[in-house]
């Protein structure tokens, strides 16, 4: 090995050869992959992520984004998540930036190609910062929070690369534009590119000696630290939407949740790492990337490698993999395409479902006439939500779950509640215009239609709801609102949900059964029951729910359950209800086999009694217990 | 030379060419046109308005389609043409028409061109009126919300143009983990040195501005129901009453109106800054009252009140007022106040919608003291989430009332003010989509007439339908708030002047 004069090393040529290839080989692949991740691992995560944003063609749009510091970098964020509604399209044109950063990492720290690693570090951590969040989605304040960071890395690396190229003192005079332009632009990543800058010429300290050379070290570092914390302050005065505590720290995502009773802070710590590293990194790479230091072969070997593997170790490690949260995703946009079946399936996919799942399947089943056949036959129970604040379904899948149900106002309540928290977004704006139109306030769903006809993927979606305006007889005839319309059909009454979708539905959808009640309410009146396991109730809403359709044959379930509540309520007579003979004799074998099993605990009778009776009402009513929802 | 001819030239051709791009760009009116008897459909409806002579331009877009389209808006001599489906008059130009046009009608003609032919709608009015209105005007801007809140912020604009400013924005108190709910500000006399505004939750507290000095008030007693709600200052003497209010909200599981806001429990106190104490005005626990508003001689205290007392035994009486929500209806009370004594008189009915089975809320009497501007809805005090709300007109000399029917919609009205010469009134309005409040203006006459009501104009025509506020608690000012929000913000943030209880008042 030989080496340069200024520190740098420099390999023997096959080996430089060598060791290029193989790096570029996997930053090619690293960046395939993660194209590949995104567009098909992460295809319903990367269309909810759309969904829970909104980019409007208005002016006005524009200027209400540059009424906090950092406008720039939210707007133009916002612009780039919509891209997501194609997730293959949103994921090459997040890669391509990516791409755009690695490469101006490399150039900016004159990173040499044996090291070309050390420039992915980045784009793992940008990568990180959003691959990280899950349920936090939901809850992400921040507009345009996928592209913030990556964007504004981008132009902390573009400001540095223009700083290298000035000399001093012009150099001085480029911080101090670069901080006072760029603070209501980019915020914090305005005067981080100073510090940055400072750094760098802190470092040509120690290249060269000198009282001139300690000067202009230390001159562009004190000034851009100056900079960096008074020009903030000075902006504050010109910006009402921020305090003067979170001034400094524009354009950084808030983490700072306080929905339900958990306690933050310490959950919420890991996920500022990523963001940790990737300043101090760039800080580090300002200061050191112009003194790496030579070392052996062997030993760069064994380092880039270890850089490979604590990459992708991180990577993985701060990528969200909770299946129930992909599930409820992929259920989330099989709904929206009404495309029952596949909610249904996917919810065979969770070992312990979240109860998000269990409604959205049910909800399917609803609609495919399968739910008496079919709803205990799914995994069932309530996952505990991997996430670091109390998730409520009203923030999440709860407003599909309200629209189907029927229940418009409330729905519509929560689109508006969330979007006072964190902004309207085309999931809000999309329920609000169904449950408008469903309720016949023609005007506000107009309102939401004309705001979406603004977006440049959602347009469509608006102009084909709009035809729906003023049409009630169009919209009762649409089979999509079949089942929303039917359970449209309880009187108005004031009340609350607490917050609780699932607990307000079980509890309110049986209390209005009339004589006319229609057939699709009658039956998720039953549901409800038989998910309460309300014996008292159980008779009642069965009789409604026979009442209003010519039934050959009961399904599967409500057998199950008629023949185990007139097993347990003695005093009722049952026997006008056919049951199938094959119902019978499973539960006889039921009931033998739970004698068997009499003082065993009951996680091992459940498991016991899963595999042969794991799709009974039976099993549901014994062995699922303690449902908790959210 | 050669050089130099070509120069003088080439810029006069320049020239020559940038004047026919400016003729070109200038709009004319037709010279054939087909006379149509249908009047052009705008967004807003500004048609045949009422409108101050001090006003910003109204702008609107024209709804009807074509390719091309042109408007005059001609007063004698005067006239302004512009091109485009969106109207936009400049400030300078519509001044000079405003100025010339006073006391008369504004003439306006749209023409519209499609394939090559060009057609005249029925031209409409405007009727500027020679009574001016004030200045500057404030509001609260707050999504249509129910429970939640994030930013808020209590804005300015100043009525002769579009220019708004922020008095006070929550954020720069509060953030997103701690939130700061304002609300309720108010003014002494339409000025700006006697004024307040409340903060709930983090450094919650009332900002309140007495002769140009503000303090922070923590108005929370033990002889009091609650810290001060909404709030009068007298416009003569240096007091403000409040109603103090325990309330809660509840959602229609179906109706329109969404969310019903009641009150547990509500009573009235006086403050009086001078000696930093309140006193309890009406305290019982029968009656509802709310929303005080004086007389301009600051010597009779309005406000509305509901009688509402428990008859099932087993049920809280906050339940109970959730099942009998359509019982709780309002009159319209006042009582004499001794400015000498601080004693207030026996409570005597001004309007009795209880009899009529409606309910009146929000009494604001004019400043001229004539009439009596009120909200009337079927029941409930909070009728700004009531479709059925409208405005309705008690003349305070015969006791006549009426609605304002001109100025209504079949949406809700509520939240009015009168302007300090008493003959413009700014109330929010639903009737734009149902959902979101707007602010309109509209005339009355001595006579107690109204004209149609006309809505806040703005630089872009199509703000409205895109913007995610509503307006809340609109109410005029002849002058802008002095302080800046970040002067309000230190103090929001200081420390608090704890507020006194004394029993008389004084």
């Amino acid at each position: 090995m030989k080496q340069t004069s200024d520190n740098c090393a420099i390999f023997s040529s096959e080996y430089s050869k060598k060791a290029n290839k193989r790096q570029s080989s996997f930053i090619i692949a690293f960046f395939v992959v993660l194209w590949a991740l995104l567009s098909f691992y992460e295809h319903s995560q990367l269309v909810r992520v759309d969904a829970q944003s909104l980019f409007l063609f208005d002016e006005n749009f524009f200027y209400n984004m540059m009424k906090s510091p950092a406008g720039l970098l939210a707007y133009a964020g916002c612009f780039l998540m919509q891209f997501f509604y194609y997730p293959a399209l949103g994921a090459t044109i997040f890669v391509l930036l990516l791409v755009a950063q690695f490469f101006l990492v490399k150039k900016v720290f004159s990173i040499p190609k044996e090291y070309s690693l050390l420039a992915l570090v980045p784009s793992v951590l940008l990568v990180a910062t959003n691959t990280q969040l899950g349920y936090l989605i939901y809850y992400i304040k921040h507009p345009g929070w996928y592209y913030v960071a990556l964007l504004g890395i981008i132009t902390v690396l573009l400001a540095i690369w223009l700083y290298r190229k000035l000399s001093f003192p012009a150099s001085l005079f480029f911080i101090l534009l670069w901080v006072s332009v760029g603070f209501p632009l980019f915020g914090m990543f305005a005067w981080f590119a100073a510090i940055c800058m400072g750094a760098i010429s802190l470092s040509k300290i120690f290249e060269k000696d000198g009282r001139n050379s300690i000067m202009r070290g230390v001159l562009p570092i004190t000034f851009a630290l100056l900079l960096s914390i008074v020009v903030p302050i000075l902006y504050y005065y010109q910006y009402t939407t921020v305090s003067i505590e979170n001034i400094h720290l524009s354009a950084l995502p808030v983490y700072h949740l306080s929905i339900g009773s958990k306690t933050f802070k310490s959950t919420i710590i890991p996920y500022w790492v990523p963001f940790a590293i990737l300043f101090l990194y760039i800080l580090f790479l300002s200061l050191y990337s112009n003194r790496i230091k030579a070392i052996t072969e062997k030993k760069h070997t064994i380092y880039m490698l270890l850089l490979a593997i604590i990459q992708l170790g991180f990577l993985y490690e701060y990528w969200y993999k909770d299946a129930n949260f992909r599930i409820e995703n992929q259920q989330d946009l099989a709904m929206w395409q009404e495309d029952w079946q596949k909610v249904a399936d996917y919810a065979r996919d969770a070992e312990l479902p979240s109860r998000q799942i269990v409604l959205n399947k049910n909800i399917a089943l609803l609609c495919l006439g399968k739910a008496g056949s079919e709803m205990f036959a799914y995994p069932d129970g309530s996952s505990e939500i991997d996430a670091p604040m109390n998730v409520h379904l009203t923030h999440t899948g709860g407003l599909m779950t309200y629209y189907s149900y029927g229940r418009f106002n409330f729905c519509y309540r929560w689109c508006v509640e969330n979007a006072v928290e964190h902004g309207w977004k085309v999931e809000y704006l999309k329920h609000s215009v169904r449950c408008m139109l469903l309720s016949g306030e023609y005007a506000v769903a107009e309102r939401y239609i004309n705001i979406l006809k603004h977006t440049l993927f959602h347009k469509s979606w608006a102009e084909d709801y709009e035809k729906f305006l003023n049409k009630e007889e169009l919209i009762k005839k649409n089979p999509e609102f079949k089942l929303p319309l039917q359970m449209y059909f309880y009187p108005d009454v004031l009340d609350v949900d607490e917050s609780f979708v699932e607990v307000y539905l079980l509890k309110n959808i049986p209390s209005y059964l009339y004589s006319d009640t229609p057939p699709l309410y009658a039956e998720a009146a039953l549901m409800s029951v038989l998910t309460r396991k309300d014996r008292k109730m159980f008779w009642n809403t069965l009789v409604a729910y026979l009442s209003g359709r010519k039934v050959s044959r009961l399904p599967i379930h409500y057998q199950e359950a008629v023949v185990l509540y007139s097993n347990l309520d003695r005093n009722v007579d049952a026997s006008q209800i056919p049951i199938d003979e094959a119902v019978r004799m499973r539960f006889s074998s039921f009931m033998k086999r739970a004698k068997q099993f009499k003082g065993q605990k009951e996680e091992e009778i459940a498991h016991h009694f899963k595999e042969d009776f794991g799709d009974t009402y039976w099993y549901f009513y014994f062995f699922v217990r303690g449902i908790k929802s959210n | 030379m050669t050089y130099r001819f070509m120069k003088i030239n080439i810029t006069k051709y320049l020239f020559a060419v940038l004047l026919l791009c400016l003729a070109a760009c200038t709009p004319s009116l037709p010279e054939k046109y087909e006379t149509i008897n249908e009047l052009p459909s705008l967004y807003p409806d500004y048609i045949d308005v009422t409108i101050p002579c001090n006003i910003a331009p109204l702008t609107f877009e024209i709804k009807n389609d074509a390719s091309e389209y042109v408007t005059r808006l001609s007063y004698a001599n005067s006239e302004i043409i512009l091109g485009g489906k969106e109207v936009q008059p400049s400030l300078k130009d519509w001044q000079e028409l405003l100025s010339v046009a006073a006391g008369k009608e504004i003439k306006v003609e749209v023409f519209t061109c499609e394939n090559e032919s060009w057609k005249s709608y029925k031209p409409f009015s405007y009727f500027v009126s020679s009574d001016t209105i004030d200045q500057y005007i404030s509001y609260r801007l707050i999504p249509p919300s129910y429970v939640c809140y994030e930013m808020l912020s209590i804005n300015q604009r100043n009525l002769s143009n579009y220019d708004e400013d922020v008095i006070y924005n929550n954020m720069l108190a509060a953030s997103e983990d701690k939130g700061q709910c304002i609300n309720c500000h108010a003014y002494k006399n339409y000025r700006t040195d006697n004024m307040q505004f409340h903060m709930r939750q983090y450094k919650g507290g009332t900002l309140f501005v007495h002769n140009g000095e503000a303090v922070k008030l923590n108005m929370n007693t033990d002889s009091t129901l609650s810290a001060g709600v909404y709030p009068a200052f007298n416009p003569v003497y240096d007091v403000v009453a409040y109603s103090v209010n325990k309330t809660g909200q509840i959602f229609h599981t179906k109706h329109s109106n969404k969310v019903e806001v009641q009150d547990l429990y509500s009573d009235i106190i006086l403050y009086n800054p001078v000696a930093n104490v309140v006193t309890n005005v009406v305290n019982d626990t029968t009656d509802l009252e709310v929303f005080p508003w004086w007389s301009p001689d600051g010597r009779m205290l309005y406000y509305g009140s509901a009688h509402f007392e428990k008859i099932d035994s087993t049920k809280e009486r906050m339940a109970e007022e959730v099942i009998r929500y359509r019982e709780i209806k309002y009159d319209i009370l006042r009582r004499s106040w001794n400015p000498e004594t601080f004693e207030f008189g026996e409570a005597d009915t001004v309007f009795a919608a209880t009899k009529l089975g409606k309910s009146a809320t929000f009494p604001r009497v004019s400043p001229d003291s004539r009439y009596l501007l009120f909200a009337l809805g079927e029941y409930g005090c909070f009728h700004v989430w009531h479709n059925d709300a409208d405005l309705y007109l008690q003349d305070l000399q015969t006791g006549d009332y009426w609605p304002l029917t001109e100025s209504n919609s079949p949406h809700a009205e509520s939240y009015h003010s009168w302007s300090s010469n008493s003959r413009w009134i700014l109330f929010s309005s639903r009737r734009d989509d149902t959902n979101y409040t707007r602010l309109y203006i509209a005339h009355i006459s001595p006579e107690g007439k109204p004209s149609k009501a006309f809505v806040l104009p703005q630089k872009s025509p199509n703000f409205y339908p895109l913007f995610d506020r509503s307006y809340n608690v609109p109410e005029f000012m002849v002058e802008p708030v002095k302080f800046t929000p970040h002067q309000f913000a230190e103090i929001a943030c200081g420390d608090e002047t704890k507020v006194k209880y004394s029993v008389n008042g004084m």
